[in-house]
């Protein structure tokens, strides 16, 4: 009797007061808790061709710190034969880099054959717009169908024997149209801009510091693009980390924007260059020409791009012993690596030392 | 409501077991034999609403000159609505056939064509429509879906979202024929819609 008048509580319960389904979109990349603590603030709106109403992008933060941008979308996806109202919820991150999606109540993406999609299909999908490189970035749509292929084989749905290879390979099958409209809203120029403006006007300390301890490369790069000479001096640390650990955009960025006052110090030179050994040959090689335009290198600096002496190529190499010969003090160090250089026979530009030492 | 505070269910049960609320036991029979009570009252209207779902729901359409219809002013005759957008291609890709049914039944008083424009662009009004149709010249009696901005649409009531939507009413208001897409292919198309509008026409 107990265990039915329990039974009894809670279907009336839930039958009347149904628990709110979490709010946790279908895709989502960032690490946020759904709950209903979260704010949401409409940032701008914008009107786009195929759209049937303007595109909001709303705001999301959580006590006030942003977390990322949404918008519920309502477009148009059409082939030959058929027009399809598509609703769908596009998630993106602070710096407008998409990060998820989900459908709309009552809404399922369908195919065109008005199948809706399956659990694969969205993962698919998902995976496609988390892929700024798609081949559907460089197609207009009327170059996703072979019009004689169709006609021919009277496909109507828009990814069999009328959809080349490599289109087909990276969209959802049966839904071509709306996988091509659906990465042109991921990556849509416009919500970019407006998502970066709206970041950028809302930083501060806390967010500062949220986005560049931040995993996310884009954050770190968006943070520093907001740098201005007091930030260099305050976040040190997180310039040189991104230096050391970050992708080669950032640390040129870093090394371009240094400012002047922070990169003549000893300090900061030396710190740079003790990073040499992570850096990529593009950054090694972007240094190495900040350095030939630096009045004052110091010896200590040149040693540490000595100990990867051997890893350098040609042009580096030629501008390393070339910066060595407009000093007039190295350390021993840096001489010792010299030497070794010269002497390793499996550094293949060891005849340019020869040259160099040939030419003092 | 959002959620449930377990502590307090908790504590709430306790209280019943130990007998302190002896009384609640009963009231917490009698609400979930009403719970099922009302379940099943809910599923006979289930019921009823798929039978009612047959014909339209009530409406109301305004023509690009303001005047109204409604489904009274349809009773007694065969109604073929055509939802389109002028940014649809196929829709406006089979206004050809459909014209070509329509001037097949000009004479019969008791065929109406409505031309239902929906789900528009914004900004896209009466003034904007008639324009594009003389430019795209079709003479076609259109109907907007929304008589006033904020008035439910005849489209968001029949779950449209698919164009072009055809439809087709018996004299009775039955809905006899859906379809949505447009093939291309405008003589079988034109025979099918004929053929059909003939059959309800004997009804």
């Amino acid at each position: 009797m107990r265990s039915f008048l329990y039974i009894g509580f809670f279907v009336f319960y839930f039958g009347l007061f149904p628990v709110d389904q979490s709010e946790a979109p279908l895709f989502f990349e960032l690490p946020v808790e759904f709950d209903e603590t979260l704010q949401k603030s409409s940032v701008g709106e914008f009107m786009e061709d195929g759209f049937i109403a303007p595109v909001s992008i709303e705001l999301v933060s959580d006590e006030g710190n942003p977390l990322f941008y949404s918008s519920s979308i309502r477009t148009t996806v059409c082939d030959d034969e058929i027009c399809e109202i598509m609703y769908v919820k596009l998630y993106w991150d602070l710096v407008g880099e998409y990060v998820g999606f989900d459908t709309l109540v009552k809404h399922p993406l369908t195919k065109f054959d008005h199948e809706p999609f399956t659990h694969v299909d969205y993962e698919r999908l998902h995976e496609l717009l988390k892929n700024e490189g798609s081949i559907l970035k460089f197609k207009q749509k009327d170059e996703l169908i072979d019009k004689e292929k169709v006609r021919a084989s009277d496909v109507v749905d828009g990814t069999t024997g009328a959809t080349s290879v490599e289109i087909k390979k990276e969209v959802v099958e049966g839904a071509l149209y709306s996988s091509y409209t659906l990465w042109h809203l991921a990556y849509n120029g416009k919500v970019k801009n407006m998502i970066t403006e709206q970041t950028a006007l809302r930083i501060d300390d806390q967010l500062l510091k949220q986005l560049l301890n931040s995993s996310r490369s884009g954050y770190k790069l968006f943070a520093f693009h907001n740098f201005e000479e007091k930030e260099y001096q305050v976040y040190r640390k997180y310039w040189l980390s991104a230096l050391k650990n970050d992708m080669p955009l950032t640390r040129k960025y870093i090394l371009n924007n240094l400012p002047e006052k922070i990169w003549n110090t000893k300090n900061a030179q030396e710190d740079v260059c003790a990073l040499f050994s992570y850096y990529d040959v593009n950054t090694k090689t972007y240094l190495l020409n900040k350095l030939k335009k630096t009045a004052n290198v110091s010896a200590r600096s040149l040693e540490y791009i000595s100990d990867g002496l051997t890893d350098l190529n040609s042009n580096q190499t030629k501008q390393f012993l070339s910066l060595v010969r407009n000093r007039k003090e190295i350390t021993p160090n840096t001489k010792s690596n010299i030497a070794q250089a010269s002497d390793n026979k499996n550094f293949k530009y060891s005849y340019l030392i020869d040259e160099y030492e040939r030419n003092k | 409501m959002s959620g449930i505070n377990r502590t307090a269910v908790c504590h709430f049960f306790s209280a019943v077991n130990s007998g302190g609320f002896a009384w609640i036991k009963y009231i917490l029979g009698l609400l979930f034999f009403l719970f099922v009570y009302l379940q099943t009252l809910s599923s006979v209207s289930a019921q009823e609403l798929v039978a009612k779902e047959t014909g339209l729901p009530d409406f109301q359409l305004a023509g690009l000159d303001g005047e109204l219809i409604r489904n009274r002013d349809l009773t007694g005759k065969v109604v073929i609505i055509d939802f389109w957008a002028t940014w649809c291609g196929p829709c406006l890709k089979s206004f050809p056939a459909m014209v070509e049914v329509q001037d097949r039944f000009l004479e019969n008083e008791d065929v109406i064509f409505l031309y239902v424009n929906t789900l528009e662009f914004p900004g896209r009004e009466a003034d904007y429509i008639r324009e594009f149709l003389i430019k795209k010249g079709f003479d076609i009696p259109v109907y907007l879906d929304r008589v006033t901005p904020n008035a439910d649409s005849l489209s968001e009531k029949l779950g449209i979202t698919t164009l072009p939507s055809k439809f087709i009413l018996d004299k009775s208001g039955e809905i006899r024929y859906q379809d949505s897409g447009f093939l291309g292919n405008h003589q079988e198309f034109v025979e099918e819609l004929t053929g059909i509008i003939h059959g309800l026409l004997k009804l």
